[in-house]
């Protein structure tokens, strides 16, 4: 089973089949897990829901319509599951359970690949960027170029079209490109500004 | 600001098409030409190359290492929570499973076959279903994506041959790789037939060569099945890095010759041929066969000698002077055909 594809094993486990589980939770449960936190940094509630929905889909899947990326749909369903724990959380008052989408610094100095920016100051300065983005920006971003989901998929994930993840990737690189650039102006202009206030 | 309509048209397409990330990586000479010269061709557009090259670069992000113990441990939580739960699942489902009241059993049956009769008339007047071909000249390649998804990257002097009511079952001369996209959820499975056998893909990565009297099938990643032209014979299953030749004529077949790498078999899609210590017996029919050439050994135990490296296939002249300097071979051109008199 080890060399199924994911369709296959999807429809296997949906069908009830315990080791079609083991096969498809240890190929995405590290992606899975990394993604979560990104939506709700809570490392324990973000396993707790990835176990849960992989029970739920064993235990009713097969009343499933079909699903054309297994990967997006895993991601999908891991979303909303842990969207409405926010929601459940929130209307209980509980304002400790923070979201994503409230929060900052969600990328950290690791996750940038170190042979493209051996520079720490440009490295910098890409993630202040990219923490900067609007949620859905940086949620199509990371999808896009940290998992590898084409554009198909991120729609599903995030349930809106194609051309609108294109257009929101373009807008959260255009952005990430502007703020670079600002940074580097203000880089070059900082030391002559300085000699004209200390000339006054 | 936003992209207009058209320009998401255009970069949707854009970004389905292999050559185009190539270009935007420049990772591959024959398409970074391409689509250069269709940046020339339209200035207009160039921006929008711009973009799209942006879309396709992104951000260099690093995956965080995987901790196989991790996911190791986070499954053997939830096996126990379900044995905890004590395997309720089975009974569950089938109390879920729901009749159909006698009443509605005929609207169904009925819209069933409404909705087959609607289909077949559309399918009859809609595709009058003529084949289409696709096919590449001598020292030409071509890369396409099949209405289904699947991509396939044709080699020189080859055909590809389907119906467009039915994408997923191809007829091939000549020489392709396929990368077929996956439709396992409905069982459809992506065929392709030879002279000499056909092949029955579940999934993914192949190459399959038919020239020369026979039928070769590399297979890259997934899984394939084979039933070879003579039906006496069983259905062969082939595991990825196999490669299995069938010949028809000759009613010969060559099983499961391991330690392929995909390298040779696949080094064609990137424009060069690697042959690892390859007789000219075998070198030599594969480079006639890419530009329509013939040569002529002029004596015959030079084709028992080994070439082992790259030769380049995407023009003729470049292939010869490879042959002729890294090679060694002294080669004269005699019309259409070459002819080869020494070994340096």
């Amino acid at each position: 089973m080890q060399h199924w594809d994911d369709h296959q094993l999807f429809s296997a486990l949906c069908q009830g089949q315990k080791e079609a589980l083991s096969v498809l939770f240890l190929r995405y449960h590290s992606d899975l897990l990394h993604y979560g936190q990104h939506v709700v940094p809570d490392r324990v509630l973000v396993e707790e829901a990835i176990q849960e929905l992989f029970i739920h889909l064993l235990e009713k899947g097969a009343d499933l319509p079909e699903v054309s990326y297994v990967k997006a749909y895993l991601f999908r369903a891991l979303r909303n599951r842990l969207l409405r724990r926010i929601q459940r959380e929130q209307s209980k008052k509980n304002k400790e359970l923070l979201w994503m989408g409230t929060l900052k610094n969600s990328f950290s100095q690791e996750d940038i690949r170190f042979e493209e920016l051996k520079d720490s100051k440009v490295r910098e300065v890409l993630l202040e960027a990219l923490n900067s983005l609007p949620w859905r920006q940086r949620e199509a971003i990371y999808l896009r170029y940290y998992n590898g989901l084409n554009t198909r998929e991120i729609a599903e994930v995030m349930g809106t079209a194609n051309q609108t993840v294109l257009n929101t990737l373009h807008q959260g690189l255009k952005k990430i490109r502007n703020f670079q650039k600002l940074k580097k102006f203000v880089g070059y202009l900082f030391p002559w500004l300085l000699l004209y206030l200390t000339s006054i | 600001m936003n992209l207009n309509q058209e320009q998401l048209d255009l970069l949707e397409k854009w970004l389905d098409d292999p050559s185009f990330h190539n270009w935007a990586k420049q990772t591959n000479d024959t398409d970074i030409a391409h689509w250069e010269h269709f940046f020339n061709l339209h200035p207009r557009l160039q921006a929008l190359g711009e973009t799209g090259r942006s879309l396709v670069i992104g951000v260099p992000f690093q995956k965080v290492p995987v901790d196989e113990s991790e996911d190791r441990a986070a499954l053997d939580q939830l096996l126990q929570r379900l044995e905890q739960k004590g395997g309720s699942g089975r009974t569950n489902r089938e109390a879920r499973l729901r009749k159909l009241r006698p009443g509605r059993r005929w609207i169904a049956v009925a819209s069933i076959i409404l909705v087959l009769t609607i289909g077949w008339g559309i399918y009859r007047s809609e595709f009058a279903n003529k084949p289409i071909q696709l096919s590449t000249d001598y020292g030409e390649q071509y890369q396409t994506q099949l209405p289904d998804g699947s991509l396939v990257h044709l080699n020189a002097n080859s055909r590809l041959t389907y119906y467009p009511d039915k994408p997923r079952k191809v007829w091939l001369e000549g020489e392709a790789f396929f990368e077929v996209q996956k439709k396992a959820a409905t069982g459809a499975t992506f065929q392709v037939i030879t002279e000499d056998l056909a092949v029955t893909v579940h999934g993914t990565a192949f190459n399959v060569n038919a020239r020369n009297d026979q039928t070769k099938v590399f297979l890259e990643e997934g899984k394939v099945s084979l039933q070879v032209a003579d039906p006496e014979r069983s259905r062969i299953d082939m595991q990825p890095g196999d490669l299995v030749s069938y010949s028809k004529k000759q009613n010969n077949l060559l099983e499961n010759q391991k330690d392929v790498s995909a390298l040779e078999s696949v080094s064609w899609k990137d424009g060069t041929l690697i042959f690892k210590e390859t007789p000219l017996s075998e070198a030599l029919p594969e480079i006639e066969e890419i530009y329509g050439i013939e040569f002529v050994v002029l004596e015959e135990k030079l084709l028992d000698e080994t070439i082992g490296g790259g030769v380049p296939i995407r023009d003729l002249q470049v292939t010869l002077q490879t042959l002729r300097d890294v090679y060694g071979l002294r080669i004269e051109a005699d019309g259409n055909r070459y002819l080869i008199s020494g070994v340096e």
